[in-house]
Parts: C-alpha cells; structure tokens; sequence
C-alpha cells in the first residue's frame, strides 16, 4: 500500500511547493477584449501551482468577473494592471485600473452570484480614481 | 452563415423550423454582444424555435448568461422557445450553479 502525506499550511489548506517567482505582472488594455489574457494567466499560474481542474476555472470566471466589472468605468485608453502571487497555499489576484467614478463598481446579481460560489475570498471598491479588487482562490483539498 | 469576433466564433445553421446556432469559443464581455445580435436578428426574423448549442463553448461568465437569460425570456415572450444543447463541462457546471437548469430547457447534456 503507498501512503501520500500532504502538508498542510496553518490554515489547513495543503501547502503546494512551486518554483513560480514571488509575483507575476501584467499590464493590458482595460477593454473586455483583452480579458482573455487576465484569465489565462491566472489558469497557467493556477496549473503550475497544481490547482484542479474545477479550481482552475473557478479562478478563471472570479478573475474574469472582478476584471469585467472594474474596467466598466475606464476613461479611454486606460490600463488594467494585474497582479498574481502564490500566498499560503492560495493565488492571490489583484487588479487596479484609473476609473471616471469614484464609486465602487456595481456588480450584476449574477456575477455577485458567481463570485460568492466560486471565489474563497473577494473584494472589489474604489480609491483615489481607480477601481480594484482582490481575490484569493485555495488549491482544493485533494480527495480522500 | 457564420460570424467571428476573436475568440468566438458563430455559425447558424436552418433544420426545418428550428435555427440552431453553434458557438465555437469563449462567450465573455467582449464576445457576448455578438450573441445577443445574432439571436436579435432571428427572432426579428421571425424564428420561434432557437437552439444554442454550447458543445463547443470553452468559456462563459455572468455576461454570457445574461444573454442567454434575456434571449430566452424574450423568446417565451414572443410565444417562441430558446433551447440549450449539449453544453460543455464549463457551460454546464455554470448552468448548474446559477440554477438555470430548472428553467431553460437543456437537451443533450
């Protein structure tokens, strides 16, 4: 019989060693047609840490949404400046781009919806003329 | 006939009374307008009988539902149905999620 010992960080999640730098930046238009690469550089980091399928496309719709939603109210062009960092046993995402409102953004009920069901954690507002969010998505559990 | 918008693709195709359009990609913000005036030109065409197939669909967030939320009332209110067909494992856990499977018909899944 072959035992697998999983270690687990402080916060019980399993720790996942990677070799990825201590962050990734990327800076795109803030359009929706460049949403595309926010999320599969999210997807890529989220595989090299050895995230889940469903995990994976979990991160992929959060960063989407929170992406969509901040880059509503860009004065044109602007930039959608995004940053990736693996912080115990999760990736933390965050996204900040120049906005004309100092509100925070309106999320449609269905992306509140989806962010709740798929995001661990997420916040999204607004300060000194930009909109941002943060989001952190765990590694699931492996089964068993 | 068929569209592209980058990373989607839209090719709809005539079978009787029914117009089924095939969506080949990523339905997110930027793709999702293309939808809304495709399944718009039919139903001003006159079609009452629309089928989405997302076999093929590798992505779809909240816009890309609320297409699909707003074809199909627009759809029942014009006394006509939209049908969703053979979504993809990624269309299908969001249907699931969102609860939309108890309220849009699903076939071939």
């Amino acid at each position: 019989m072959t035992s697998v010992s999983v270690p687990l960080n402080d916060t019980g999640r399993p720790r996942v060693e990677t070799d990825i730098d201590p962050e990734v930046r990327l800076l795109i238009p803030a359009t929706s047609r460049y949403l595309r690469l926010a999320r599969l550089t999210a997807a890529g980091l989220a595989g090299d840490l050895g995230y889940s399928v469903d995990a994976i496309e979990d991160l992929r719709i959060a960063v989407d949404e929170l992406c969509a939603a901040i880059i509503e109210d860009t004065p044109n062009p602007a930039q959608l400046e995004l940053s990736y960092r693996e912080s115990d046993g999760g990736l933390v995402v965050e996204g900040t781009c120049r906005a004309r409102s100092t509100k925070a953004p309106d999320l449609h009920s269905v992306a509140r919806e989806l962010l709740n069901m798929l995001a661990d954690e997420y916040s999204i507002g607004a300060i000194d003329g930009h909109r941002n969010f943060r989001l952190v998505k765990y590694a699931e559990r492996p089964q068993g | 006939m068929s569209s592209n918008l980058d990373q989607l693709r839209i090719t709809v195709e005539r079978a009787g009374d029914r117009d089924i359009v095939h969506l080949d990609g990523e339905l997110d913000p930027h793709t999702a307008p293309l939808l809304k005036q495709e399944v718009d030109q039919l139903a001003e065409a006159g079609s009452l009988d629309i089928v989405l197939d997302l076999s093929r669909l590798a992505f779809i967030d909240s816009s890309g539902l609320r297409v699909v939320i707003s074809a199909h009332r627009e759809m029942a209110d014009r006394g006509g149905q939209l049908t969703l067909r053979s979504p993809s494992d990624t269309a299908q856990r969001l249907l699931e999620i969102t609860g939309l499977v108890d309220h849009i018909g699903i076939v071939g899944s």
